[in-house]
């Protein structure tokens, strides 16, 4: 520490010695070329050199303000920028000697702070990300969220795994107990049996009938228009409620969905037949394809369309629809033919899958005259949606069996063999939403059974608490928590909860919740967790957990093969996502819509390709081990058809992301040039080379600006046409205060105006004011260029030292010829993700070591990152040979007995034998049916029918619409004695409930006519409607909702609504009236209002 | 490909605490202290603050009036609230000192924290929160934390700079505030919160455990840990004590919530009925409601386009007026001879002066109500900007919170004074 206190300046400017006389050289030095300039109130820069605290020891350090500046004095003159060119220089041993004296006490000090702090890295708590992922490793759920309920993470120096920025509070910590809970409910089995694997398959058209009667969607059979259900057109379909249910057949009817319209605020296309009330892995399957509709015909698509899947979080009862909880993938709709979709996903409870025709531009036909028929342009068609689950291949499932083992799951039964015992607290699955899917039977509560409750916990929690924890636990540790499982089951819980009341608090614990990496920590098996947390996001797996209790995890070969192990893994994609979600900040990727009258062709499916484009470009340079100038240079470019397109490259066709090779002097592929970084450093409207610049700067070169001075106004940006963001930035870089840092931060920015907002290449700017047409280029003829093009981009630029460049690709060319920045960066980068601590002065050697060694084996990503796990960052103070913490014994992992729970038989269990069915007391009804509107709707009837077990179909009469049923009346009417008589109107009235329930009041029945019959009047009705199966029906229930109307149906040769009516009662007005209500055009004139109403019927049908 | 989340968070109160152990609780409503205030009144005056933010700035030019002082002509933001203008003060020529980084400040709106844009950047404790650990004690709810958003921003920071997760739904802060807990429930809540003690107990153990093991710096952050173990437990033993007192009865009836951005305005409307309502029945004296505008985002970056100002300004016009109708609902809520506006504060602003240049400096602010002499335009050098913090100080005297500084605060606000 006698280092410390070096040197001491005088308000007045001159130097004082008040230290040893090792300072005196530096007192000299700073004398000599320095306080001139940097002293007083007026002190350039704002660098009062009497000001600043010289005692480096003081308070102040650990703020870091004072630390700071004495590293940013060490480096501006290290890097030649101080003093300035036309100041007296320094010799160059006189620079050394400087240099190395800052730098020596600058290490001296963190050195020595660090060793107060007595580790180089301070216990951190899980992020967000790290929790959510751990839970999921640890409780075997692999897509349980959590996230979201969790506060956000505070971040320091762009990433959220700094020990500084994770604070804790009250609020965490009781949404932890939120989380656990949440966790723990769904991973304990509750059944004796695995919930009933279902599967359920689902018609788009009936979700999206709104937009098929409004020709925004059409319905296809055979590859072309179905001729039931014609498309929306100049003449309107009628009768939603008709449409909305008769679409439920379409599946039935091998009818498949064909939409134009991409999902909007009023459009959310989610398959709400269908919300999963188990959590757990689902088979889903779909197919698509592509078309091109021309007015009513079905013609070959233009090319492969992309529809989204995504998973979707219903709300409520699931009407106010939900939002997209996440994206599951883009799947191609190939022009020739359908192509079949399988992939297997997790839902949670409420989640449904969601459509979108994600490749097409906004287009919509609601609002053009003729809709549908007289719309040219490209469709993307489903034909079905498949979902089956849950599905599981063990049960009780594997999280359950970590807290469980194979202890057999029972009846609960207080009375006969648990008295005074709590039964477990069991919510009541019911199906929130509208979806027909309901839970099974309840059998009762089951929980597992133990007897021998106190053996069991302690064999139970010697077995998760080391998985929880990530290390060995201390036998009095694990005596803790099951002291406090005793006192639970003393209190009357059973033996579930009273064991889940132990896990909550492991899981609620700081041990769970904190990673302790420090020195008296830091063994193998912190070793193993930090790698897991790097490369995974999450704790380490049974093989790094046995590698660790066997002290194999050692710097060299052993740690090599894990870190290949860990990458290979499906695992290691969070990684990649995490990672860049952070370093490119492409986790604030929405942060900021494009204009939509300057960018208009921006879509979310472009938005998600560019994420994608970034993910798989890291990815193959990890793959495929390549060197640090590909963050700014590449050959290759990580390529979807989207994305192709928006990069002016063709040849490349769908929506999967692959690596195309690109044509020489393509400036794309690079992170530099990537769409998304392009997007994510503009703010949605206009782009400004100090955002980009300060961006390249910190993110891709390392040198991170500093941050402007105090009150300087910022620019205000201008689409007008009128001026260039250039010229702006002209005036201000003239002024001598700012040009300083301009002139560093400003060029990368300025060779990246070569792109637009959304990462567009560009020659002149987008106006929406003065400018000249634009051309349509490669934009999708369906969006409408809204802008004009403006003043010409100058992407020219002058690096600080001196060299210049004519745009991107010579840019390009500069920064590529040095890749040693480039990876010095990377490298910092990922120290700071992989230990959660900022790069330290003192850590600059052993990144520079890093760097050395990767570039002495080819300067590979894959190497770096084999380096970063190797080095003295990553493994703090010889960690393998320090001592064992006395809290932990080595022993401790022999008395923990094997981290997998054997899999074990479940004992046998008995279910109570159900009671032999009743005979069934069948009877037969005959019943007048009401909604038969034409012979094609038998069919519908026979399968709504199909669905009322308590009832089956004997006879059906066409001709007098009379239906005879057989029904049960047991199941009819539950409870009543069997041999009592139902009276009539009961009876009717039930099967009348029942069929209107299940033909969502399509069909009804009612009493026979009998002789009535014959009396009868009939009576025609000519309307103009759409040749549509719906529309039909609408027409006979406008008709049969009139009293005195007994029988309705349609005639679609004539076009004729055909009813019969009571001779008494004259509804033939209140028949036409109920029509026009429902938006009906008739065609045959009332007899006593001629001409008038003639004249508008015909001119409505004319058209 | 991207497996973005939409975040739903509820916010934290006494009531999610319970939620997280397996409880739902009854709180009081002060009808049942009401006779004890009202023995105390003229000595304990209840104080209440409503600090609101809206986050995509508002544009200057039609907020700001051009003459100071008592007499200034209306600009066409305060137009919408002339109803009110003898109960409202309006700034200009403030800002947060140090609080940069455009966006980023939103989060220092209400807690002057500088500088969030930077690397190490830690949020500080906001005003709210800051009464809410003084006079929080003395109902209900200790403050209510509120958003329209349907993103996961708060207005509300703890001490160690913990964001407090926002209630965005105005259905469900009904429910908290004014549906009854039943009887079995409130035993099994009970219950749930004994243990839910007992099980932090624990878990601190642990933690001092841990902390025997570890250096100085690391026990330092275990600390942390520790005190909030500390403080949740606090907050269940307080909730235990409500567990039993019945909700306040209230003649409205749940909101529908909705769901869409674009509708923030009517969305802050819905919030804005039930602040009134949860000040009214004394459930709480501190409320924060942080307003997303996001949905316009694109157009506050308007590039000064005629047309897309227009639409701006019609967004920002409905956002005034339904503040101006909440401050008259305030007003016709008598209590003890005033009106709960004379005792409450309305604090209402935004984090940018400009949004199309995203300045942080200029911010267009107002108070209203909370027994200020108002009626004043208080104009400040726009060059050299007046710290906003002072009138936070002054906004924490006037809750009875005897402080010598909050957050970057140089003293209390100039020109502004007690009726």
């Amino acid at each position: 520490m006698i280092y410390v206190r070096i040197l001491s300046l005088s308000s007045a400017g001159s130097l004082r010695r008040r230290c040893c006389a090792a300072d005196e050289p530096t007192q000299k030095f700073l004398t000599a070329y320095c306080v001139s300039c940097h002293a007083g109130a007026e002190a350039d820069g704002g660098l009062d050199l009497t000001q600043l605290g010289s005692d480096l020891s003081d308070s102040r350090l650990s703020d870091g303000e004072t630390f700071r500046r004495w590293v940013k004095i060490h480096d501006r003159l290290a890097a030649g920028e101080m003093p300035p060119k036309d100041a007296e220089q320094p010799s160059a041993g006189e620079k050394t000697a400087f240099g190395k004296a800052v730098a020596e006490r600058l290490i001296a000090v963190e050195r020595a702070r660090r060793l107060a702090e007595a580790g180089r890295v301070p216990i951190r708590r899980l992020t967000r990300a790290e929790y959510e992922y751990t839970i999921r490793d640890l409780l075997s759920l692999d897509g349980i969220m959590l996230q979201a309920s969790l506060p956000e993470d505070g971040s320091a120096h762009n990433f959220d795994k700094n020990s500084e920025a994770l604070d804790i509070s009250h609020v965490n910590l009781a949404k932890y107990v939120e989380a656990a809970d949440a966790a723990l409910d769904m991973a304990i089995a509750t059944q004796p049996t695995p919930p009933e694997r279902q599967t359920h398959r689902f018609s788009l058209a009936r979700h999206i009938y709104h937009i098929l009667t409004n020709g925004d969607a059409v319905l296809l059979r055979n590859g072309q228009a179905d001729d039931e259900f014609p498309p929306g057109s100049l003449r309107e379909h009628v009768g939603a409620h008709e449409h909305s249910v008769l679409t439920r057949n379409s599946l039935r009817r091998g009818v498949s969905a064909g939409v134009f319209r991409h999902e909007d605020e009023s459009f959310k296309p989610y398959f709400y037949d269908f919300a999963a009330l188990y959590p757990g892995k689902y088979r889903v399957q779909t197919s698509f394809w592509s078309f091109q509709w021309d007015k009513g015909q079905v013609l070959p698509g233009r090319g492969v369309e992309a529809a989204r899947l995504s998973v979707v979080q219903l709300q409520d009862d699931g009407r106010g629809g939900g939002h997209p909880s996440y994206i599951l993938g883009y799947y191609d709709a190939p022009p020739h033919g359908p192509q079949r979709h399988e992939l297997t996903t997790w839902f949670n409870p409420k989640d449904t899958l969601g459509f979108n025709a994600a490749s097409l531009a906004p287009v919509v036909n609601y609002s053009r005259p003729g809709r549908a028929m007289a719309f040219t342009g490209p469709g993307i068609a489903c034909d079905y949606m498949e979902i089956e689950g849950p599905i599981h291949d063990v049960w009780p499932p594997e999280g359950h069996r970590r807290l469980f083992g194979d202890l057999p799951l029972v009846a609960f039964d207080a009375a006969k063999n648990q008295p005074g015992v709590t039964p477990p607290k069991r919510k009541l699955l019911r199906q929130e939403t509208q979806a027909p899917n309901k839970p099974d039977e309840r059998r009762g509560d089951w929980t597992v059974a133990s007897l021998w409750p106190t053996a069991d916990a302690e064999r139970l929690l010697a077995s998760f608490l080391p998985r929880a924890f990530r290390r060995p636990v201390p036998d009095e540790v694990r005596k803790q928590y099951v002291t406090l499982v005793s006192e639970r089951l003393a209190a009357g819980d059973c033996f579930e909860t009273a064991l889940r009341y132990a896990y909550r608090a492991a899981l609620c614990s700081p041990d769970f919740l904190y990673h302790l990496e420090t020195p008296e920590y830091f063994d193998d098996h912190a070793l193993a967790t930090r790698l897991s947390y790097f490369l995974w996001c999450s704790q380490p797996d049974d093989v790094l957990g046995q590698l660790a209790d066997q002290g194999k995890l050692r710097p060299g070969r052993a740690l090599q093969e894990q870190v290949e192990r860990l990458l290979a893994d499906p695992k290691s994609q969070r990684f990649v996502d995490d990672f860049l979600g952070q370093w490119l900040n492409l986790r604030k990727i929405a942060a900021n819509d494009p204009d939509r009258k300057l960018y208009p062709e921006f879509s979310a499916y472009l938005q998600d390709s560019m994420i994608a484009e970034s993910r798989a470009f890291f990815r193959e340079l990890i793959d495929k081990n390549l060197d640090a100038r590909h963050l700014v240079k590449s050959d290759f470019a990580m390529l979807n058809e989207k994305l192709a397109v928006h990069y002016g490259l063709t040849g490349v066709s769908g929506s999967q992301v692959r690596r195309v090779a690109l044509p020489k002097d393509c400036p794309r592929g690079a992170f530099l040039t990537q769409a998304a970084v392009l997007k994510v450093t503009a703010n949605g409207t206009t782009t400004s080379p100090v955002p980009r610049g300060a961006f390249v700067m910190s993110r891709l070169l390392g040198k991170p600006p500093e941050p402007p001075p105090p009150n300087i106004p910022a620019v205000e940006p201008d689409v007008q046409g009128a001026t260039t963001i250039r010229e702006q930035l002209d005036k201000h870089r003239s002024i001598e205060a700012c040009a300083g840092c301009h002139a560093k931060i400003d060029p990368p920015g300025f060779a990246l105006e070569a792109f637009d907002v959304i990462g567009g290449a560009r020659e002149r700017y987008r106006s929406i004011g003065d400018g000249d047409a634009a051309p349509r280029g490669l934009i999708d003829r369906f969006v409408p260029i809204s802008f004009k093009l403006g003043p010409a981009v100058d992407n020219s630029g002058r690096l600080p030292d001196g060299r210049t460049f004519a745009g991107i690709n010579e840019f390009q060319t500069l920064l590529a010829a040095d890749a040693g920045p480039l990876l010095k960066n990377l490298a910092e980068q990922l120290c700071v993700y992989a230990t959660g601590r900022p790069i330290g002065f003192g850590d600059r050697a052993e990144i520079a070591a890093i760097v050395n060694r990767t570039q002495a084996k080819g300067g590979g990503i894959r190497t770096l990152i084999h380096e970063v796990v190797q080095s003295r960052l990553f493994l703090p103070v010889g960690p393998m040979n320090g001592p064992r913490p006395a809290s932990a014994p080595a022993n401790v992992a022999q008395t923990t007995p094997t981290r997998a729970a054997p899999l074990g038989m479940i004992a046998a269990v008995t279910v109570a034998a159900e009671k032999p069915e009743a005979e069934p007391r069948r009877r037969q009804v005959t019943l007048r049916l009401w909604g038969l509107t034409e012979p094609a709707r038998v069919p519908d009837l026979h399968s709504d029918l199909a669905a009322l077990p308590e009832v089956r179909v004997v006879a059906l009469d066409e001709a007098k619409q009379e239906l005879t049923l057989e029904y049960d009346a047991a199941r009819l009417f539950p409870g009543t004695p069997a041999d009592k008589p139902v009276p009539e109107d009961q009876l009717l009235q039930q099967l009348d409930n029942k069929i209107r329930g299940v033909s969502r009041g399509l069909f009804a029945v009612k009493p026979t006519l009998g002789d009535k019959l014959a009396a009868l009047r009939r009576e025609e009705l000519g309307v103009t409607i759409q040749d549509c199966v719906s529309c039909r029906l609408c027409v006979v229930h406008a008709a049969l909702k009139c009293e005195g109307v007994e029988q309705a149906s349609f005639d679609r040769k004539t076009q004729k609504l055909v009813y019969r009516r009571d001779p008494a009662k004259d509804c033939d007005a209140a028949v036409r009236e109920s029509l026009t209500k429902s938006k009906v055009a008739l065609t045959t004139p009332a007899s006593d209002k001629p001409a008038d109403l003639q004249g508008a019927n015909s001119a409505k049908g004319s058209e | 490909m991207s497996h973005d989340r939409f975040s739903s968070r509820v916010p934290l109160s006494r009531r999610t605490v319970l939620r997280g152990f397996g409880a739902a609780l009854a709180l009081p409503w002060l009808d049942a202290m009401r006779p004890a205030r009202a023995a105390a009144a003229g000595r304990d005056v209840p104080r209440r603050m409503v600090a609101i933010e809206t986050n995509m700035g508002i544009l200057p030019q039609f907020f700001f009036p051009e003459k100071s002082g008592v007499d200034y002509a209306a600009s066409p933001y305060l137009e919408r609230l002339a109803a009110h203008r003898k109960q409202l003060t309006v700034f200009s020529g403030v800002s947060l000192p140090g609080v940069t980084g455009a966006h980023a400040a939103e989060k220092c709106f209400l807690t002057g924290t500088p500088h969030p844009e930077r690397g190490g950047f830690r949020n500080g404790v906001s005003l709210d929160q800051f009464a809410a650990e003084r006079i929080g004690n003395r109902t209900r709810y200790a403050s209510l934390v509120t958003a329209v958003s349907n993103e996961g921003q708060t207005l509300s920071f703890t001490r160690s700079g913990a964001p407090i997760p926002a209630e965005k739904s105005a259905k469900k802060l009904f429910q908290k505030l004014f549906v009854p807990t039943k009887q079995e429930e409130a035993a099994a809540n009970v219950e749930a919160l004994r243990q839910g003690r007992s099980m932090l107990d624990f878990v601190g153990d642990q933690s001092k455990r841990l902390g025997r093991m570890l250096g100085p710096a690391d026990r330092a952050r275990l600390d942390q840990y520790f005190t909030s173990v500390r403080e949740l437990e606090t907050r269940l033993h307080s909730a235990e004590e409500w567990e039993h007192k019945p909700k306040p009865a209230v003649d409205a009836k749940a909101p529908e919530d909705i769901v869409d951005g674009k509708e923030f305005v009517r969305r802050s409307e819905l919030m804005y009925d039930l602040i009134k309502l949860a000040l009214q029945t004394d459930s709480t004296r501190l409320v924060s409601l942080f307003v997303d505008s996001v949905s316009i985002h694109n157009i506050t970056h308007h590039g000064n386009r005629p047309d897309v100002l227009a639409e701006l300004r019609g967004y920002e016009e409905g956002q005034f007026d339904v503040l101006g109708k909440f401050l008259t609902a305030l007003g016709e809520v008598k209590e003890d001879g005033e009106s709960l506006l004379d005792r409450t504060m309305v604090l209402y602003g935004t984090c940018m002066g400009s949004a199309n240049s995203h300045s942080n400096v200029n911010l267009p602010v107002l108070l209203a109500g909370g027994g200020f002499r108002h009626g004043k335009h208080l104009a400040f050098d726009t060059q050299n900007n007046y710290p906003l913090s002072n009138l936070y100080l002054s906004m924490l005297h006037r809750l009875g919170i005897e402080t010598d500084a909050f957050s970057t605060s140089r003293g209390t606000m100039t020109g502004l004074e007690l009726a």
